[in-house]
């Protein structure tokens, strides 16, 4: 290979593991490495099923490029925005030349793997080519802080989900000929605003910028915490009015749940609910306007345990307090020498675990109350609404998961409140299954009241545990 | 006879197999004013935060007004002010909401001080309703400062209150503490690197090395009594009185750094062994090496 070629593929090689490095030290090699077994595990098992290797080879070949492209996407767009820093970008020589190469490159072959793979089905090339792009270039927008992305990427899922809406002149036309020309050029147009916006060039633009990208690439620690967001305008005014509603009512435990951050705050809780209920308005309005009656049909019938999902965002939610709590501990160090807060480890740690029981609880009861809008906004019947309810139940011992020894353990429980959950659910179905047998109880009746029950055990259990644990603040120092 | 406001009696904290304080005595009295020096990483911050019991201790004790840390009342929660070493606190409030919520925790809150330092410290309205996130690292350390100051504290724990400051926010954190604080007979302790802000505000100095206070004293009998003799090895080969440091050059001349002692001047110019009086500088790098 002559140098002149060498050079710049070292570079790309260099630029990629720095990338991915951002989020893990052992990121590409991680990214590769399960991308290789992926691809041998396909590759077997095709294989074996089918004893062709020309369609072994076709699996492996999507798969490892799959993979690779998942490493693209969510590690090394993310990581390469971060290393284009407003100083890097104007002072770092070929850097920011090399990044945009490498995004370009990477996206071309994706583009036209994507129309490769459309062989051999019903889809048509000129709209994956487009789609892709299109999705593509959105995303590395999206990525960067830029909102267009996250819209546009948003209406390119609409796209798909509504496609049969379309109008089948535009599809027609834009499956090649003119209208497919117009397009892509409209396309490379996207993409490279999209990669001058990634990719800066310094400068006061890049500075102004730069705030955004970093909350966007940020948005996860290094050790895979959140990170709290930046507040909204609304949101923002809304938490003034109760900090200073709760200042002037002195109340210490009202007081101590804004150690969590206004965005773990109740105020941007109910905003976000409201928001999700307003999609769920639209949405259900434009189902009922365009939606085929089998679609409505299906979304009437179980659209409700669709809905149910979300109170899996309990999980999230208790997560974001644990790892609040770690993030305040120099606050907390100040919590700690505030007068009305209480005397010694025990009655302390009980006035913090009540005030996150009561923030937890607040936090689920709106959760639940937003699924069950939604049900009802999906037309669920009276029974489907009951079982909802249920489905909501069976989160609820999540809220005992900060009542922890947090002087000791502070930051993510992660698996260990996936297992905890998982085992909840488990012994709740058993004790519903249970008492079907015996009492004729509906199954999912029978599992939401022993959900309750092992929530209050569960919360019960953490109100002794932290009354025997040293100061929870500040949070981790005995970690 | 007065009681120390600050007691800690043979204190060590380890962190794994490092030991940080190694069974430190150490007591303040009221209206002392203390500049605690140690270099990086002696363990200055985990001595203030052990003293007011954010920290656990793995031996001895520490009583603030005679009261155990780990349970003090309210009342005496009420008179301690804390300035910590990170100053980016609270960064989803502006600088009006922090001062408002700590004002609702505290029973005495000075609104005139609290104004009055806003105003000269540069927080017009504009900066006080921005988020604390958005101030500067040296607006940030002001408003840490404000805050501690707010609810007139009898006892002043400032952690590298001065470290984010630009000279003028430095002579202006200098002014207020000479003028508003000590002279109050505020208790101040407080660590530094700057050791000519120590010099202009500090009475007493104590010096932090190896998890002990290796030498404390006032500023003026320190610089006073502190001393580097050298000279030839034959000369200075028996422990000097007030020995705190001893050193070899490579050309043979010892360098021993005494304090209190009385320097062998006697020995005379002519045996070759000088006497050189030290400055604070000199006194830092000699105690805490």
């Amino acid at each position: 290979m002559s140098a002149g070629m060498k050079t710049p593929l070292n570079d790309y090689w260099l630029l990629w593991r720095m990338a991915l490095s951002t989020r893990h030290p052992r990121a590409s090699a991680i990214v590769l490495a399960l991308a290789a077994v992926a691809t041998i595990l396909v590759a077997l098992l095709v294989q074996l099923k089918n004893a062709d290797p020309l369609m072994t080879a076709g699996f492996a070949l999507r798969v490892a490029f799959g993979g690779v492209m998942m490493g693209w996407m969510l590690y090394f767009v993310p990581g390469a925005v971060k290393l284009n820093t407003p100083f890097t970008a104007r002072l770092v020589p070929r850097l920011r030349r090399r990044l945009i190469e490498l995004t370009a490159l990477v996206w071309l072959v994706a583009v036209v793997s994507g129309a490769l793979m459309t062989q051999g089905t019903r889809l048509s090339p000129a709209l994956v080519v487009l789609g892709t792009g299109t999705w593509l270039a959105a995303y590395g927008l999206g990525q960067s802080g830029n909102r267009v992305g996250a819209w546009v990427q948003f209406a390119a899922w609409m796209t798909v989900v509504f496609h049969e809406h379309l109008p089948a002149g535009l599809v027609d036309a834009l499956r090649g000929g003119t209208g497919f020309a117009v397009a892509a050029l409209l396309m490379l147009a996207f993409g490279a605003l999209a990669l001058q916006w990634m990719f800066l060039n310094g400068g006061e633009r890049h500075y102004a910028a730069h705030e955004a990208q970093i909350l966007q690439t940020e948005r996860l620690t290094v050790a895979g915490q959140f990170k709290e967001r930046k507040q909204h305008r609304i949101g923002a005014s809304l938490y003034e009015l109760v900090l200073r509603r709760d200042s002037a009512a002195r109340h210490s435990g009202r007081l101590l749940a804004h150690l969590l951050g206004a965005r773990n705050h109740w105020v941007y809780r109910a905003l976000a609910m409201a928001g999700v209920l307003a999609v769920g308005v639209v949405a259900m309005g434009l189902l009922h306007f365009f939606g085929s009656a089998d679609l409505q049909d299906m979304i009437r019938n179980i659209g409700w345990a669709g809905a149910a999902l979300l109170m899996l965002g309990a999980l999230f939610d208790c997560e974001r307090r644990n790892v609040r709590l770690k993030d305040t501990a120099t606050e907390q160090a100040l919590m700690r020498l505030v007068p009305p807060l209480p005397r010694g480890a025990p009655a302390f740690n009980r006035q913090l675990a009540g005030t996150l029981l009561r923030v937890g609880l607040l936090e689920w009861a709106m959760l639940a109350a937003t699924v069950l809008c939604l049900g009802l906004l999906s037309g669920a019947t009276p029974a489907n609404l009951g079982l909802q309810a249920c489905l909501c139940c069976l989160t609820l011992p999540v809220v005992a998961a900060n009542l922890r020894d947090h002087a000791h353990r502070a930051g993510l429980l992660g698996w260990r409140l996936l297992c905890g959950f998982v085992l909840s659910v488990c012994i709740s179905f058993a004790v519903g299954a249970a008492a079907h047998a015996v009492f004729g109880l509906p199954m999912l009746a029978g599992a939401a009241l022993a959900s309750i029950v092992i929530a209050v055990t569960l919360v019960a259990n953490g109100f002794r545990r932290a009354e025997s644990a040293p100061y929870a603040f500040p949070a981790g120092r005995l970690a | 006879m007065t009681t120390p406001i600050i007691q800690s009696s043979d204190i060590s904290k380890y962190f794994g197999s490092a030991i940080v304080l190694n069974g430190l005595d150490w007591q303040i009295m009221p209206g002392q004013v203390i500049g605690l020096l140690g270099r990086n990483g002696a363990g200055k911050s985990t001595l203030l935060e052990c003293l007011l019991g954010l920290r656990e201790l793995d031996a001895g004790s520490v009583r603030i007004d005679g009261e155990d840390v780990a349970q003090l009342s309210e009342a005496t929660r009420a008179r301690i002010g804390y300035v910590p070493q990170k100053s980016d606190l609270f960064e989803w409030m502006t600088p009006r909401q922090m001062l408002g919520y700590f004002k609702a925790l505290y029973p005495r809150w000075n609104n005139a001080k609290v104004d009055g330092l806003l105003a000269r410290w540069g927080f017009d309205p504009l900066m006080q309703n921005k988020p604390i996130s958005k101030l500067s690292g040296g607006e940030q350390q002001r408003l840490s400062i404000i805050r501690a100051l707010a609810h007139d504290p009898e006892l002043l724990v400032l952690d590298e209150p001065v470290s984010a400051l630009d000279p003028v926010g430095r002579r202006d954190f200098l002014r207020e503490l000479i003028d508003g604080v000590i002279e109050r007979g505020t208790t101040v302790v407080f660590s530094t690197h700057i050791l000519s802000d120590l010099e202009r505000v500090a009475l007493d100095l104590a010096f932090l090395r190896d998890g002990k206070i290796a030498l404390q004293g006032r500023l003026d009998d320190l610089l006073e009594g502190a001393r580097r003799v050298v000279g030839p090895a034959a000369l200075l080969d028996k422990p000097l009185a007030g020995e705190l440091r001893r050193q070899r050059a490579a050309d043979g001349t010892v360098s021993v750094v005494t304090y209190g002692g009385v320097a062998p001047v006697s020995s005379g110019k002519d045996a070759g062994v000088r006497v050189e009086a030290l400055s604070l500088e000199d006194l830092f790098i000699e105690v805490t090496q």
